[in-house]
């Protein structure tokens, strides 16, 4: 599954399930300024539930260059196309 | 000054002392290690894990080396501090140290503190982009005295801003536990003022900090 609309439609469920909220949009410029709760402590939820749900693995390199959902998306794309 | 010092930005060869400093500051005048207690982890291993994360170096937080300036005398070490730019690359420096520590800590340990972590939040300062954050005060006993803490705090803030130039930062920020809070006052003989204060009312949260409440206080260069 590489379809980055796909992808970002099931990180959206991750998301919403998370932060508890069901009406939560994402887009591929959302940053943590603009989503309620995305604080640090929930981002470390988030991103382990993001690596288990997909099955793959961020590095540290990588995981800290996220500026907002669509670099996470473009990630998950690119590793799940390699696998 | 009684004992001179230089200044200078750490090496690879000072990440011990680097530790050290973190070490020492976050026990402040207490013997309570809040990483060691939050995280479930001895001394030892939090100073290993330290050691890791400041040799990564990930700028825009305080556990990277390059974030640390030391003070000299003569050959001799007198002290560290750790200053950073908040969102020097877009990303705030607590998702950093939140993406650090996913990475760091063994995920069963993680998963363990992600209760206390949720219960200390209210002392995690919310920080303004583009500010310098001064971190991680330290300075070895024998060579502690307010006018050397002062200078350091000074040249340290001005030291990043001058590094930055096309910044324009107009403001430096430092947070002091109630215990340290002296020294949050006594930065007002330098231009520092009361900003905001953080606390917790949870007495539960002492089993893992030495103190219910932080100060920050706030410069405008």
């Amino acid at each position: 599954m590489t379809n980055k609309n796909e992808i970002l439609s099931q990180v959206e469920m991750i998301y919403r399930r998370i932060l508890k909220n069901n009406e939560l949009v994402l887009t591929a410029e959302t940053t943590a300024h603009d989503v309620e709760g995305w604080d640090s402590l929930n981002h470390t939820i988030l991103m382990t539930e993001v690596q288990k749900h997909f099955q793959i693995k961020f590095s540290l390199k990588e995981i800290i260059k996220f500026r907002n959902i669509g670099d996470m998306v473009n990630l998950l794309s690119e590793k799940l196309s390699a696998n | 000054m009684r004992y001179p010092v230089t200044y200078r930005p750490a090496i690879p060869d000072d990440v011990d002392f680097c530790v050290e400093t973190i070490i020492r500051a976050e026990k402040g005048r207490s013997d309570i290690l809040p990483y060691a207690r939050i995280f479930g982890l001895t001394e030892e291993e939090i100073a290993a894990l330290l050691k890791e994360i400041l040799l990564e170096d990930i700028e825009g937080q305080e556990l990277a080396l390059s974030s640390f300036t030391i003070l000299m005398h003569n050959d001799e070490y007198a002290g560290a501090c750790g200053s950073f730019i908040e969102c020097i690359n877009g990303v705030s420096s607590n998702r950093l140290k939140s993406d650090i520590f996913r990475h760091y800590i063994p995920a069963a340990k993680l998963e363990a503190a992600l209760p206390v972590l949720q219960m200390l939040k209210p002392l995690n300062m919310v920080r303004e982009p583009h500010t310098v954050q001064l971190e991680s005060l330290y300075i070895i006993e024998k060579f502690r005295c307010m006018e050397l803490y002062l200078d350091m705090v000074r040249t340290i803030a001005e030291g990043r801003i001058a590094q930055y130039p096309e910044l324009n930062i107009k403001r430096s920020y430092a947070g002091f536990s109630e215990q340290n809070w002296f020294m949050g006052k006594a930065a007002a003989r330098i231009g520092y003022r009361f900003h905001s204060e953080l606390s917790i009312d949870n007495p539960e949260a002492l089993k893992y900090i030495s103190s219910l409440k932080r100060y920050v206080v706030m410069k405008q260069h």
